[in-house]
């Protein structure tokens, strides 16, 4: 089978924009919701878009026009995108309108941008990419269905190069309403936050960070049927949980979630030290996607920063070779990832 | 050859009926589902619509869903569309954690947020409804009605999501990561959706008008619909039996503006040319197209383009059937999805209502329900704002 590299990764966070300064001056936070600490747009877009797109929207653009700089790879074959609110600014502007207001003196710019699909699609008609274009919007997997997707493609032998990224915002209200349903804002909690992060995948290695060598998703398992899953997808990949260097999970101060991860690692992945990143990113229902984007820089620089560590298995002082991502929802839905070290590098 | 992939159920829920039959009976005795408001709670009670004709309360009967258990308009749909597909492929509980359920949504639980939105910023009344807003509670609340599947995921591509569900599903029986996938979407009406469209100034006071010189826009409508794709071994081995084929599909972004088509249709020229390419198929082998044609005077005008591109002169028959359901939106791939695999079985042409006047230079769509020849290969297309363009190729199962 032909091997699927990840060319490029960046982020937009509440981490520096657009470079890994996180890996050895992470910024800490002590509050509930933390908003992405932007580029200087005016830097990648004309002024028009600037003024007119909605912030998701023109991360979302920014990080595609690094991501295109950087690998030369400016029109993807396809673009995939997971959000689980999807174009959150716009939808509000017109649901609360309509709320206060009535039906009458709806305006349609907020419309017209509101749809989940809107950022996926923007990247394309920025891009001119008519290829494969889809957008995944299922909580917590939103990016992880949309990765998924991709591989197929590049297992289908559909598409050479692929753009996916996870894509949120969370303004002030569905932050206080995403908080009232306990998905985040506890006290002990990373924060409250907004994604904008994305890979160009491809089918050739010049000059990559990492392989994606496999995935899985599953949804409702019973607890075989995730032991199985997982034990699938460490077979494909030709490895087992003593060659993972380690597992890179959601985990994020919120009891529920963790218990979910601690629980699951306790009986599939004993023994496997453990990274964490939303303390570093924030959650957001897209936020898995800086996993993937934080697993591949630790594996393209070839160093795992301490920070990340948590639990009491200590990780290896050599590069890492592979990364087992681990993301779930409600303990309901999970996901596996493993990236890996390229050969011979 | 690759082995094909079969449609082994299907089940719709629309405008024009509660079921498979129901929406045949429709569409053979021409009668459309539009009409004024009656359940959707609206100012706006000059646009006609395309409404399931049941409240809320009457669905929830029907599945046995207590009147206290949260739920959203569009899982209620859903759940009605899916009862029917599960049943029709002779679905086991054992045999769903095996199965994929992959439901396209784009409304969500929207129904519930306009209601209450005031509400979720001021108290803790009505969290159940914050947590179902998104899409995937929706597909969630539908899949676990019917037991545990063993995947799901929610495509939103605006009113293309419910094709790219079964785009998704198809790639995964191909991929070899399932063996059966039960896709589609599903929709309800909401006043977010009636005065966005209304905003764009592409509503239509009079039932729509697709392909006609006088178009005036479109009538909203809701539903759900989905269909379960099977590979063709493990149909053989759970002896159920096929009602069509799915051979070709095409997904491809126009590229072009948020919410206006090209004037030459080149996402939709391109999904349509991938859909006969992965089909293996010929353009004169195609006979007849359930177009997206929403009744608005851009869409319609850079859809005929597109298949007059595609197949020159010969351009098979077409309609839109959104003249009998309204534009179901986010369901409406699978709800025509099922529109077209119930023309393959009963060999008929669904009819383009209420059209006149061609379009200039435009095409003339089907007004005839007798096909000319058999109808064995169809296309069924679903574009979405952003220029989400997707196609696919149904075709008629013949027993060897």
């Amino acid at each position: 089978m032909k091997k699927i590299y990840i060319r490029a990764a960046e982020q937009i966070s509440i981490q520096q924009p657009l470079c890994q300064t996180w890996m050895t001056s992470p910024i800490g936070y002590d509050a509930p919701y933390v908003r992405a600490i932007d580029p200087d747009f005016r830097e990648f877009l004309a002024p028009a878009e600037t003024r007119r797109l909605s912030k998701v929207l023109k991360r979302a653009l920014v990080t595609a026009i690094a991501i295109a700089r950087e690998t030369g790879i400016g029109q993807p074959d396809a673009i995939l995108a997971g959000t689980g609110l999807g174009c959150m600014e716009n939808t509000e502007h017109f649901l609360e309108a309509l709320c206060r207001n009535g039906e009458s003196m709806l305006s349609p710019t907020h419309f017209m941008q509101s749809t989940h699909n809107t950022i996926a699609s923007s990247l394309a008609i920025r891009s001119k990419s008519q290829g494969y274009n889809i957008t995944y919007a299922h909580k917590d997997l939103s990016f992880d269905l949309a990765l998924q997707d991709a591989w197929m493609q590049f297992r289908l032998d559909r598409i050479g190069t692929a753009l996916v990224g996870g894509y949120d915002e969370l303004t002030p209200s569905y932050f206080t309403l995403l908080k009232r349903i306990g998905y985040l804002g506890g006290e002990t909690q990373a924060p409250g936050a907004e994604t904008a992060a994305a890979v160009l995948l491809s089918s050739e290695q010049q000059n990559a960070l990492c392989e994606l060598a496999g995935m899985r998703i599953v949804y409702r398992p019973t607890p075989e049927r995730l032991k199985q899953t997982l034990a699938d997808l460490l077979a494909e990949t030709g490895l087992t949980t003593a060659n993972l260097s380690a597992v890179m999970t959601g985990v994020n101060g919120n009891a529920k979630n963790d218990a979910v991860y601690h629980n699951a690692i306790e009986h599939l992945l004993p023994g496997v030290p453990t990274l964490r990143y939303k303390h570093l990113f924030g959650t957001n229902y897209s936020a898995s996607a800086y996993a993937v984007y934080a697993a591949a820089h630790c594996l393209g620089q070839g160093i795992v920063p301490a920070h990340m560590h948590y639990g009491s298995v200590p990780v290896a002082e050599c590069p890492p070779q592979a990364i087992l991502l681990f993301n779930q929802s409600d303990g309901k839905h999970y996901s596996f990832t493993v990236l890996r070290k390229l050969c011979g590098s | 050859m690759e082995e094909p992939i079969l449609i082994t159920g299907a089940g719709i829920v629309s405008a024009i009926g509660l079921n498979k039959q129901e929406a045949l009976e429709s569409l053979l005795l021409r009668r459309s589902g539009i009409g004024p408001v009656r359940y959707l709670q609206t100012a706006h009670t000059e646009f006609p619509v395309g409404e399931v004709k049941l409240s809320n309360s009457e669905i929830r009967s029907i599945l046995g869903i207590a009147d206290t258990a949260p739920t959203i308009r569009t899982a209620l749909l859903g759940m009605l569309a899916l009862k029917e597909a599960l049943a029709d492929a002779n679905m086991a509980e054992q045999e769903m954690s095996e199965a994929a359920f992959i439901s396209g949504t784009t409304v969500g639980g929207m129904d519930k947020s306009e209601r209450y939105y005031l509400d979720f910023l001021a108290t803790d009344n009505y969290n159940a409804y914050i947590a179902t807003h998104d899409c995937g509670a929706s597909s969630e609340l539908i899949a676990d009605h019917f037991g545990r599947f063993g995947f799901v995921a929610t495509p939103s591509t605006a009113c293309s999501s419910a094709a790219n569900a079964i785009i998704v599903g198809a790639n995964m029986i191909r991929s070899g990561m399932a063996d059966i996938v039960v896709a589609g979407g599903s929709e309800c009406l909401t006043r977010f959706h009636l005065n966005g469209f209304n905003s764009l100034m592409i509503l239509d006071r009079e039932p729509c008008r697709p392909f006609d010189a006088a178009r005036a826009g479109l009538n909203l409508g809701e539903g759900a619909a989905y269909v379960v794709l099977e590979r063709a071994s493990s149909a053989m081995k759970r002896r159920v039996k096929p009602l069509a084929r799915l051979d070709g599909y095409g997904n491809a972004c126009d590229a072009f503006h948020q919410t206006a088509s090209s004037p030459d249709g080149d996402g939709a020229y391109i999904a349509m040319q991938e859909a006969l390419t992965d089909a293996g198929l010929a353009p004169q082998e195609i006979h007849y197209i359930n177009a997206h044609g929403t009744g608005t005077p851009n869409n319609d005008a850079s859809e005929s383009r597109a298949m007059q591109r595609l197949f020159g002169g010969q351009v098979p028959p077409v309609s839109s059937t959104k003249s009998f359901t309204g534009h179901t939106t986010s369901a409406s791939g699978a709800i025509e999805t099922v529109i077209c695999i119930l023309a393959l079985q009963h060999q008929f042409l669904p009819v383009n209502l209420h059209w006149r006047h061609p379009i200039e230079g435009g095409i003339v769509p089907v007004t005839d329900s007798r096909p000319s020849r058999e109808i064995r290969h169809v296309l069924c297309n679903s574009f979405g704002f952003g220029g989400n363009d997707s196609s696919l190729v149904l075709s008629k199962y013949d027993e060897r």
